[in-house]
C-alpha cells in the first residue's frame, strides 16, 4: 500500500511512543555499558554459542509467565494475581490481537506503529465509509466470520483490563482482601501515572463504541450471530453511547485517548512503570547468569529500574507489619531512593537483611546484596577505609593445632554468649565419635559477617585471611559452625579450597543418618523457629526438622520456611532501637507459640538470645543441639 | 627517696588524673547526641569480659567509653577500630546499650 491511512490525532501517540523507545534504549545502553567486565563476557560467552537456544527460549517463558501472566504473584494471592495479570496479559494480547487483524487484512507487515492503536476507526466495514473526515478515507472490510471472531476477542480482551482495574479500584479500599496491608506510600509521579493508566481504557471504550455505533447498518449478523453477541462490549456500549446523542463526537474520543496514551508514555520513563521496558532486558541477563553479587554494576541499576513498587515486600517487612511498628526501609523505598540516586540513610541502615521481603519479590530482584553496596557506598563517604585495622592479627600468636582432625567445628561469637549451644556440640560430638577439634575455643577471630552486612567488606578481608588459615591449618575436611550468619560467611565469602562447610543441623542429621548419633523420641511437641540466615540465607530448611521428628513431634506453625519470622536480633542491623527490637522479637515469639508447643527450638544462637529476652519464661527455648542431646 | 616502682613485685598505673574543667568532652557529647544510649552505660564491664578483640588485644571496650566520656580521645581513636563489630558485648550488655552502633558512632564523630 503506497498510502497509510492517517488522523491527526495519531501525533500525540506517536510522539509519545518514540520517546519512551528512544528512553528505553538511553537506559538500556546505559546499563549495558556499566556492566561489570565479567559481566559483560558471560553474556557475550552465551550469546555467541548454542546455549543461546535454551536461554532465549526460557527467557521467553519467563517473561511470559511472570512479565504477563504474574505467576509469582498469584501465588501470593490469587486476587492480587488476577488484578495484575488481567491488566498486563490483556493488554499485552489485546494490542496483539489487533495487529493480527491488521496484518491479515493487509497481508504487510510493515505498518505505521499508530495503525493497530486507532485500528477501529481506520479499518471500518464496507458500508461504513462516510465516517469522519479522514484522508485518506478508511480502509474497509467485509465483515468476514474472521472479522467477527477478532472484534470479539478484542471486547473480550478489553473486558478482561477493565475487569483488572475494577479489581485495582476494589484493592485500594479492601487490601486486606488482596493479602495487602495497603499501606504503601507513592510519590506523586507514580499516582500519576496509575491515573492515566486508570484513564487510559476509558476514552479508548468511548472511541470504540462510537465508532461501532457510527458503521450502523455494516455491523451485520454474520453466521447467525448478532453484533450484539459478537461486539458485546463495543456494540452495546456505541449503542448506549449513541442513545446519548454522543457519537458524533467520535474523533473527540479518539484524540482524548491518543493524549492520554502519548502522556502515558512521556511520564513512563520517571515512574515506576519503567519497569515494562528493563525487565525483559533484565530478565535476559539474567538468563545469561549475570546477577548482583558484591558490586553495583549496570546489572543492579537493571534491577532498581524493574522494581515496579508492588508493595508486596512492604507487607512482608516485619518493621512494617509488628503492631505498632512504621519503619520505612522496605525495599520499594530503598529501591527508589537508589534510583533517583539520592538513597536515604535510614532506609539502606535500618534493615535486618531477614530477606523476608526477598524471598516473595515478584521480579527476584538481589535486594540485599544492593543494599550492601549501598551501605558500602555511605560508609565509604563516611569513614577513612581502614583496611589495616586488624593487623594486630599477625602479633596474636596463633599457634598451629596440629592438622590432624577430621572435622573442625566453629562455634562463632553468638554462640559463645550462648554456650549452652556449645556444650551440647561438644558432647554430641564426642558421642560420635568424631575427630574433631575446636578452632574458636580461646582466640576467636569473628568470621567477619557482621562486618560485611555492615558495608565493611574491604576491612573485613583480614578477618577472612587469618580464619581462613587457621581452617586450612586443621587439617580437616568439613567445617561445621553453629551460627548460621557464619554459616553464610563461609560459603559465600571465604575461598576453603574444598572444606565443606556446614550447618550443626546439617551435620547432626549426617551424623544420625550414618547411624553415629542414636536420637531418642520424646513425646515433646515442638516448634521449630527457621532463623532467617539459616533458611531464607542458607538454604536449609530440612535438616532440623528431620531431627526434630525424629526426636519430638514437630508441630508447624503459620509462618515456617520461606515465611520465616526474623527475631528481630539481626546483626545486620545497628539502627534499630531497644524496644523497636523487642517489639519484633515479642511479636514473633506470639506467632510462634500460637500452637502451644512444650519447647521452641532454633538453630541460632542469636536467634535464642533474642527470643530468650522476650519469653518472660513463658516457654523454654533451646537450640537444637540441646534438644537432641537430651 | 625516689621509689623504683618496677621492681615491685605487682603492676602500678601511671598516675592517671582527669581535670574535667579542662577535658574535651565535645567527642562524647556528639557521640551521645548520636546515640543516646551511651548515655545508659554503667560501666561494669560485661561488655569487654567477652569481648572477641579483647582477647587478641589489650582492646578493652569499657574502657573505650569511659575514656571517651573523659576526653582522652587520642587513645579512643587509636583502639577503636580493633573492634570486629561481632556483636558478643551488645547481647550481654545489662543496661541496653547499642553498643555496635555507639562504636560506629564514635569512628563516625572521630573522623569528622
Ligand atoms: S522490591 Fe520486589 S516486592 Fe518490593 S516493590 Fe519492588 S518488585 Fe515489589
Ligand atoms: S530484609 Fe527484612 S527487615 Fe529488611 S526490608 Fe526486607 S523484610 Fe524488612
Ligand atoms: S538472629 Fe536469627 S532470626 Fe534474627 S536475623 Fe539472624 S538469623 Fe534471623
Ligand atoms: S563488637 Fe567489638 S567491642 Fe563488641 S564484643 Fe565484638 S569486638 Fe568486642
Ligand atoms: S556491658 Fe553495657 S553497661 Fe556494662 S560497661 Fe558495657 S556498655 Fe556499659
Amino acid at each position: 500500500m503506497s498510502e497509510y491511512v492517517f488522523s491527526p490525532y495519531v501525533i500525540p501517540f506517536t510522539a509519545g511512543l518514540i520517546f519512551v523507545i528512544i528512553a528505553t534504549f538511553y537506559f538500556w545502553i546505559k546499563a549495558l555499558k556499566q556492566l561489570d567486565p565479567e559481566e559483560t563476557r558471560k553474556v557475550k560467552e552465551n550469546l555467541f554459542s548454542l546455549r543461546i537456544v535454551p536461554i532465549l527460549f526460557s527467557w521467553v517463558k519467563e517473561v511470559f509467565l511472570e512479565s504477563l501472566l504474574h505467576r509469582k504473584i498469584f501465588r501470593q494471592n490469587f486476587l492480587l494475581g488476577l488484578m495484575h495479570m488481567l491488566i498486563a496479559f490483556g493488554w499485552f494480547i489485546a494490542i496483539f490481537a489487533e495487529h493480527i487483524r491488521l496484518w491479515v487484512y493487509t497481508l504487510n507487515p510493515i505498518e505505521p506503529i499508530y495503525f493497530p492503536i486507532f485500528l477501529f476507526d481506520f479499518l471500518r466495514p464496507v458500508g461504513a465509509e462516510s465516517a469522519v473526515g479522514m484522508s485518506p478515507a478508511p480502509m474497509l472490510f467485509e465483515m468476514t466470520t474472521f472479522m467477527m471472531v477478532f472484534i470479539f476477542l478484542h471486547d473480550f480482551f478489553m473486558t478482561m483490563i477493565l475487569t483488572g482495574k475494577a479489581l485495582s479500584i476494589v484493592k485500594k479500599y479492601k487490601p486486606g482482601l488482596f493479602g495487602m496491608t495497603g499501606g504503601v506510600k507513592h510519590n506523586q509521579y507514580d499516582k500519576l501515572i496509575v491515573m492515566l493508566l486508570m484513564l487510559l481504557f476509558i476514552p479508548r471504550m468511548f472511541a470504540v463504541g462510537c465508532s461501532v455505533y457510527n458503521y450502523g447498518d455494516a455491523m451485520v449478523v454474520v453466521n447467525g450471530i448478532s453484533p450484539s453477541v459478537y461486539a458485546f462490549l463495543s456494540y452495546n456500549f456505541g449503542q448506549v453511547l449513541g442513545g446519548l446523542g454522543l457519537a458524533s463526537y467520535e474523533s473527540v474520543f479518539w484524540w482524548i485517548y491518543s493524549f492520554c496514551i502519548g502522556a502515558f508514555f512521556v511520564a513512563l520513563p520517571f515512574t515506576r512503570y519503567m519497569h515494562i521496558p528493563t525487565e525483559p532486558l533484565f530478565i535476559f541477563l539474567r538468563k545469561c547468569g549475570v546477577s548482583t553479587g558484591k558490586k553495583y554494576t549496570g546489572f543492579s541499576e537493571l534491577e532498581v529500574l524493574s522494581c515496579p513498587r508492588c508493595g508486596i515486600c512492604f507487607d512482608r517487612c516485619q518493621l512494617n507489619t509488628t503492631p505498632g511498628m512504621d519503619v520505612e526501609v522496605q525495599p520499594i523505598y530503598m529501591l527508589e531512593g537508589v534510583r533517583d540516586k539520592e538513597p536515604d540513610e535510614e532506609k539502606v541502615f535500618k534493615c535486618l537483611l531477614c530477606e523476608r521481603c526477598e524471598a516473595t519479590c515478584p521480579v527476584d530482584i538481589d535486594i540485599s546484596n544492593i543494599r550492601i553496596t549501598q551501605r558500602e557506598k555511605f560508609n565509604e563517604n563516611k569513614f577513612k577505609k581502614d583496611t589495616n585495622r586488624y593487623d594486630y592479627l599477625d602479633d596474636a600468636g596463633y599457634r598451629s593445632n596440629g592438622g590432624n582432625a577430621d572435622v573442625v567445628y566453629f562455634a562463632g561469637c553468638m554462640t559463645h554468649r550462648t554456650p549452652g549451644t556449645k556444650k551440647a556440640m561438644n558432647a554430641l560430638l564426642n558421642k560420635a565419635g568424631v575427630k574433631y577439634m575446636n578452632l574458636d575455643a580461646e582466640d576467636s577471630v569473628c568470621c567477619g559477617q557482621p562486618l560485611i552486612v555492615d558495608g565493611f567488606r574491604d576491612e573485613a578481608q583480614k578477618l577472612i585471611s587469618e580464619n581462613t588459615k587457621r581452617i586450612k591449618d586443621s587439617g580437616a575436611k568439613i567445617l561445621v559452625t553453629s551460627c548460621p550468619v557464619c554459616y553464610n560467611s563461609f560459603r559465600k565469602e571465604y575461598d576453603l579450597d574444598g572444606v565443606e562447610v556446614m550447618h550443626h543441623t546439617q551435620y547432626l542429621k549426617k551424623m544420625v543418618d550414618e547411624g553415629k548419633l542414636n536420637v531418642k523420641k520424646t513425646g515433646k511437641k515442638v516448634v521449630f523457629h527457621d532463623p532467617c540466615e539459616l533458611g531464607r540465607i542458607g538454604g536449609e530448611y530440612e535438616a532440623p526438622r528431620d531431627l526434630l521428628k525424629k526426636a519430638g513431634t514437630l508441630i508447624e506453625p503459620d509462618d515456617i520456611k520461606d515465611d520465616g519470622l526474623c527475631c528481630g536480633g539481626s546483626l545486620a542491623n545497628t539502627k534499630l532501637t531497644n524496644s523497636e527490637e523487642r517489639a519484633v522479637a515479642g511479636d514473633a515469639l506470639n506467632r510462634l507459640l500460637a500452637k502451644k508447643p512444650d519447647i521452641l527450638i532454633t538453630a541460632c544462637p542469636l536467634c535464642k538470645k533474642t527470643l530468650e529476652k522476650v519469653s518472660d519464661n513463658k516457654v523454654e527455648i533451646m537450640d537444637i543441639s540441646e534438644f537432641l542431646l537430651e | 627517696m625516689t621509689i623504683d616502682v618496677s621492681k615491685w613485685p605487682f603492676g602500678v598505673n601511671q598516675d592517671n588524673q582527669v581535670d574535667f574543667d579542662e577535658a574535651d568532652k565535645s567527642l562524647a557529647m556528639a557521640v551521645k547526641a548520636k546515640d543516646p544510649t551511651l548515655k545508659l552505660c554503667m560501666g561494669c564491664g560485661t561488655c569487654s569480659a567477652g569481648c572477641t578483640a579483647g582477647a587478641l588485644t589489650d582492646f578493652n571496650i569499657r574502657q573505650m567509653f569511659l575514656l571517651l566520656n573523659r576526653g582522652r580521645n587520642d587513645e579512643v581513636a587509636e583502639k577503636i577500630n580493633n573492634c570486629m563489630l561481632c556483636g558478643k558485648c551488645i547481647l550481654g550488655c545489662p543496661r541496653g546499650v547499642n553498643t555496635r552502633n555507639v562504636i560506629l558512632t564514635i569512628r563516625e564523630v572521630l573522623e569528622k
